[in-house]
This record gives C-alpha cells, sequence and structure tokens, in this order.
C-alpha cells in the first residue's frame, strides 16, 4: 500500500513532503508514480535540476490548489515578482498550465 | 496609622527657614494661613485640602503614574494602600520602536517600494535575497540560475518616457484642454504607441460654457472627438476606456492588429471608424454597442481583412437555441427610444469551429486560424468538433459538473503570467524563457494585459490565455425604427455593404476561458421541414 505523502527533492537537497492526492494534479507526476520506475516504489521524487525555492512555491501551490478547488473567487497565490518567469518554465514542466478540476 | 509612617525627627526652628512641611504639620499650616477662609460649600473638591482636621492628599511614585499613599487619606490615616509594586529594574538598551517616524534618507527608493508592495509584499524581498544567495553557492549545476534577474531590473519602472511623436500629441491635447476644444486632432503624427499619459489628459477636456447675461447655465456632458487616423499604432491601450465622453473616434489608416476587448465600455461613442487597418476580427464584446437602443450609429470597419466563411452558407436552424444556451437569456430591458432610434444591428448568421488552445502550448485542435488565408471554415450550430484530447479531460473532470464555469484556483502558469505581465516585463526578459511556446504564450499574455484583459464571453472570468476560441458572423446592418401612433414599430433596415460587393458579414471573435466555456450545440434538424428550413437563404 502506497504511503499517503510522496517526497519531492530538489536538486540541492530540499525535501519536500506532499500529500500524494494534491501533487497528482501534476501529470507530470502523476506519470511518474504511476508504473513500476523506482519514483513509484519509493515515493521520492528527484527533480534535480529544480531549485529548492522554486520548488518550494510549485508545492505551495499543489497544497493552494488542494484547499481551493472547490471554491470560487479564489485569490492568486503571492508569488514574488522575480520568480514569476522561472516558475513559467516549472509549471510548464510540471504540467500545470491546463485547467484541471 | 500615623506612627507607621515614617517620619523626620522634628527638627529645631530656623528663624528664617520653615520647617520641612510633613503630613502632620499641613492643618496647622492652614490654620495660620493668611489666606482668606475657605467653606465646605465651596465646590472646588481641591479645597478639601484646606478643611481644618484633614490632612494634605499624598500620593505616591512620579509624576505619570501617581496613586494615593493610602486608601483614602483624605479621611485621615486608617490604612496604607497595597504598597506599591517595585518597579523591575531598569536596563539601558535601544527603544527598538520609539514611535518617531523617519523618512527615508533616498525618498526617491522608498516612493518605488511602495508603488511596487502591491505585487511583491515586503517579506518576499528577504526571502528572495536568500534565495539568490542559495543559488549562487550552487550556480555552476543550476540552470534557473542563468534567467534569474536581480530585482532592480525586473521591478516595474514607472515608464515616463515619451517619444517625440507622443510628446507632439500631448502639446495638441493640452492646448485643447486649455482652450476647451472638444475635437482632438491627433491625426497622421506618426505615432507607433498611444501611452495612458496622453489619454489621461483627454478625459479632462471639458467645454467651457458660454456665459450669457440671465440665462441659467445648464452642465452639458463633453463630446470628445478623437482622430487618431493616419498613424502607426498596432494596439489600442485599454485607457481609451477612460474616456468616458468620447463620441467620435477615428482609427482610420493604422496597422491595428486587434481591437481591445474593453471597448464595451465607451457607452457614449456614436461614430467608430477603424477602416483600413489590419484587423481580422472584431471583438465580441463590441456587440452590446450593436443593439436597439445604443448611441452608435456609425461603423465604418472596411476594409479591413477581416475572416469570411468558406462558402458563406447560411444555416438557420438552431441560431436561437445556441444563443440562448451559451449565452443565456438576454436581459431584454425595455429601451426607451423615443420616436424614432436610428443604429446598428446585428444578425447572428454563423459560426465557424471552436479553436481549443492547451493552455499555453498551442492548439490542438483540427481547427485552427489560419494566418495566411482568411477564408474560415463554418460549423452547423448543431455541431461541436473537439480534439480527443478534449473528451479525455472531459471524462476526466466531469464535464458537466463544470458547465458555467470552471471552479478554482487559475493555474499556475497563468497566475505566472498574469504577474509578469503587470509587472511588465519586457520582450527581451520574456526571451530568458527558452521553451519557444512559453514565449508566445507570455507576448500574447503580455498584449492582452495591455488591452484589458479577455473576460470569458461565458463565464465572465478574466483570463490572460484563452482556451477556447471561435468567431461568429454577424450582418451587421443599420437600422431605423420608428413608432407608430398606436404604439407598434416599424423597421426600417438598410444594409451596410463594403466596397467591393462581398456579401459583409463581420466576424466577430468569441474567447472562453476554459475547455468548459464552449459553444452550446444545438438539437440537429430531424423532420425534411426544418431540413428545408436550414438551405433558406436569406
Amino acid at each position: 500500500m502506497a504511503s499517503k505523502y510522496i517526497t519531492l527533492i530538489s536538486g540541492d537537497g530540499y525535501e519536500f513532503v506532499v500529500l500524494r492526492e494534491a501533487a497528482m494534479i501534476s501529470p507530470t507526476i502523476t506519470g511518474m508514480l504511476r508504473n513500476q520506475f523506482a519514483e513509484a516504489k519509493t515515493g521520492r521524487c528527484l527533480f534535480p535540476e529544480i531549485n529548492g525555492v522554486i520548488l518550494g512555491k510549485v508545492v505551495e501551490y499543489f497544497n493552494y490548489y488542494h484547499k481551493n478547488r472547490d471554491k470560487e473567487d479564489v485569490l492568486d497565490m503571492e508569488i514574488p515578482v522575480d520568480l514569476c518567469l522561472v516558475l513559467i518554465e516549472v509549471a510548464d514542466f510540471f504540467g500545470l498550465d491546463e485547467q484541471q478540476s | 496609622m500615623a506612627d507607621n509612617e515614617p517620619s523626620l525627627p522634628v527638627l529645631p526652628g530656623h528663624p528664617l527657614k520653615r520647617a520641612r512641611g510633613t503630613a502632620t504639620n499641613a492643618p496647622l499650616a492652614a490654620l495660620t494661613s493668611s489666606d482668606p477662609a475657605v467653606f465646605s460649600s465651596d465646590d472646588d473638591p481641591a479645597l478639601d485640602n484646606y478643611v481644618h482636621g484633614r490632612r494634605k492628599k499624598r500620593y505616591v511614585g512620579s509624576w505619570f503614574d501617581q496613586h494615593p499613599a493610602s486608601s483614602d487619606s483624605a479621611l485621615g490615616d486608617e490604612e496604607m494602600g497595597p504598597p506599591p509594586v517595585p518597579l523591575p529594574k531598569r536596563e539601558f538598551r535601544r527603544q527598538l520602536d520609539s514611535g518617531v517616524w523617519m523618512p527615508a534618507q533616498d525618498a526617491q527608493d522608498g516612493s518605488i517600494e511602495s508603488s511596487d508592495s502591491s505585487a511583491e509584499p515586503i517579506e518576499s524581498s528577504g526571502e528572495a535575497n536568500d534565495e539568490w544567495d542559495l543559488s549562487v553557492c550552487q550556480s555552476d549545476d543550476d540552470v534557473f540560475v542563468r534567467t534569474r534577474t536581480s530585482r532592480s531590473s525586473m521591478v516595474p519602472m514607472p515608464r515616463t518616457i515619451l517619444s517625440d511623436e507622443e510628446l507632439l500629441a500631448q502639446s495638441i491635447v493640452d492646448a485643447c484642454n486649455r482652450e476647451g476644444r472638444q475635437v482632438v486632432d491627433l491625426s497622421s503624427l506618426g505615432l507607433s504607441s498611444l501611452s495612458a499619459d496622453v489619454l489621461g489628459t483627454i478625459t479632462q477636456i471639458a467645454p467651457i460654457p458660454v456665459i450669457t447675461k440671465d440665462v441659467h447655465e445648464e452642465y452639458k456632458a463633453p463630446r470628445i472627438q478623437l482622430f487618431l487616423n493616419g498613424n502607426l499604432l498596432r494596439l489600442i491601450p485599454v485607457a481609451i476606456v477612460n474616456v468616458e465622453h468620447l463620441t467620435h473616434l477615428s482609427l482610420r489608416m493604422n496597422n491595428l492588429v486587434e481591437l481591445p476587448p474593453s471597448f464595451a465600455a465607451l457607452k457614449n461613442l456614436e461614430s467608430l471608424n477603424v477602416g483600413q487597418n489590419s484587423l481580422r476580427f472584431l471583438p465580441s464584446e463590441l456587440l452590446p454597442l450593436l443593439k436597439k437602443g445604443s448611441k452608435l450609429r456609425e461603423l465604418l470597419i472596411h476594409p479591413n481583412p477581416f475572416y469570411q466563411p468558406q462558402d458563406a452558407r447560411y444555416c438557420a436552424w438552431g441560431v436561437e437555441e445556441y444563443q440562448l444556451e451559451t449565452f443565456g437569456p438576454v436581459d431584454e430591458a425595455e429601451v426607451e427610444i423615443g420616436n424614432e432610434w436610428t443604429g446598428m444591428t446585428t444578425i447572428l448568421r454563423a459560426r465557424t469551429p471552436v479553436q481549443f488552445s492547451r493552455g499555453s502550448r498551442g492548439v490542438c485542435s483540427g481547427f485552427r486560424f489560419p494566418q495566411d488565408t482568411e477564408k474560415l471554415d463554418q460549423e452547423d450550430f448543431w455541431e461541436l468538433a473537439v480534439p480527443s484530447e478534449h473528451l479525455k479531460w472531459s471524462r476526466r473532470n466531469q464535464l458537466d459538473a463544470l458547465r458555467g464555469g470552471p471552479k478554482g484556483p487559475r493555474s499556475l502558469v497563468e497566475m505566472c503570467l498574469r504577474l509578469a505581465a503587470r509587472a511588465e516585463v519586457t520582450d527581451q526578459e520574456y526571451l530568458a524563457l527558452r521553451l519557444d511556446h512559453l514565449v508566445a504564450a507570455a507576448r500574447r499574455a503580455g498584449e492582452l494585459h495591455k488591452m484589458g484583459g479577455q473576460i470569458c464571453c461565458i463565464c465572465k472570468r478574466e483570463t490572460l490565455i484563452p482556451a477556447t476560441e471561435w468567431v461568429e458572423f454577424h450582418e451587421v446592418q443599420q437600422t431605423t425604427i420608428k413608432m407608430n401612433e398606436d404604439g407598434t414599430e416599424i423597421e426600417q433596415i438598410r444594409r451596410v455593404s463594403s466596397n467591393n460587393g462581398i456579401e459583409p458579414w463581420v466576424p466577430f471573435m468569441r474567447r472562453g476561458c476554459s475547455w468548459a466555456c464552449l459553444p452550446h450545440k444545438a438539437e440537429p434538424p430531424t423532420t425534411s421541414e426544418q431540413r428545408s428550413r436550414l438551405l433558406a437563404l436569406p
């Protein structure tokens, strides 16, 4: 039985423990955990080219989305302006650009 | 009791120096005072102190923290109050918040900080700095360090630099403002952009009222006419919407590729000229201005390289159902038109298939708006072609639950694009994004943001990445409605035809914010009578 949580590890060694259900909105992570990849067995996903701060923001978004998915008129998450371009790329990598539900 | 109180021994009287007044001496002093006698009926409570037989109130503590020495010292000396709490030993250390506000040394920096504080809270700047240090430490293998720019270069700076042409335009507007002229002629100035500053001064133009003797001055709303023809404008800034009393607007002979969706807010517009531009379509938000009762009388839109239907096939079947189910019932508020009304009306004739975009990743449907040709396919109102990805998506998300617009937060990419657009990230900075589709999406979002953002035509949510787009072809007519004596309306229609004689269907772009925001699929015709109806030509 897989754990309720998974661990995302950034390139510089930061580890983020996230609810599996919350992280599953990303098709990338879903794909990593689906088959018998090493990540699926251990529940630890390594993203060697993503910085800890950026991954932290992504994890924050997972939780923010998980908490607010059924609400209407949700305020946007706070993102520092100087992170936004980098975060666009990373969000695109995680496939966070469609409307999920 | 008086005995408990510490008292000094009575000093031998000195002829010149009065003995230091202790409490016990006070009544005596009052008796021997040369002050006039006081009576208990006097109101002044302070006079109690002088009444014989009572002792003067005594207080303990410094001036800011006084309390009576006994519970009621005025009544005598029954009991001492609780001993004052000894103050903690005073430490000498710096008071961090003195409560005194001092202006920053460099006021310039301070003002910029405050101007963007809405976009970025102060706390995050510290975090960003930390993160900067962190990324520097291991910059050799971190690929994202490259794109990180220092804070100062990303922070929106107030752009006040105007080009020479804009300065000239500004001076013309200022002159109009001074003289109260309402015709602002900015034609053929070679303007390639128009800043909000120039437009902002236009809003202040007010006619100088003619004042004659014995005539009451009445307020007249200004009727501003703005001529921007013969310039090089590519986009109209959203600030034009603020010119509330704009009645005539000419944008003829520019390089416009798109009109801002926020145009609909120009309710007082009577004449709009957008001919000889590069427009492929008009925003569907313009449609409310082309209705019975609106003020727009003159709409000159040709020539433009408008999208045209492939075969101009008119399909009457399902039009009403499509309009009703997609956009909801139109609130037919009874408009007062007086005896006669002349203006523009439209009739929906056809629509194209829907172009589906996968977030920022570009188009994924079979139908897409062509770049090279202006001929568009048509789709009947009872059909709706969706890409296979949409089928998967709708199965996963239970499309029915999403009717009426998606709920929940925006996607992370859109949030970031919105932030970048608000911070006015320049094109060069967008190029730092290494993926072409992201650069394109970011530029597109920036353009949409400059035009005031796109409101989803179905769920009215604001978006910068439209997910669905389709074009409706409308027939635009000039209509005159006259009222008979008995209250019935007579309608006279004059077609507005373009110069080259092509069927004057005008494309209006509809945009939705998600894959759930789609045109409604009408019931297909079943009987032969219905089929014959759909073939009927107007």
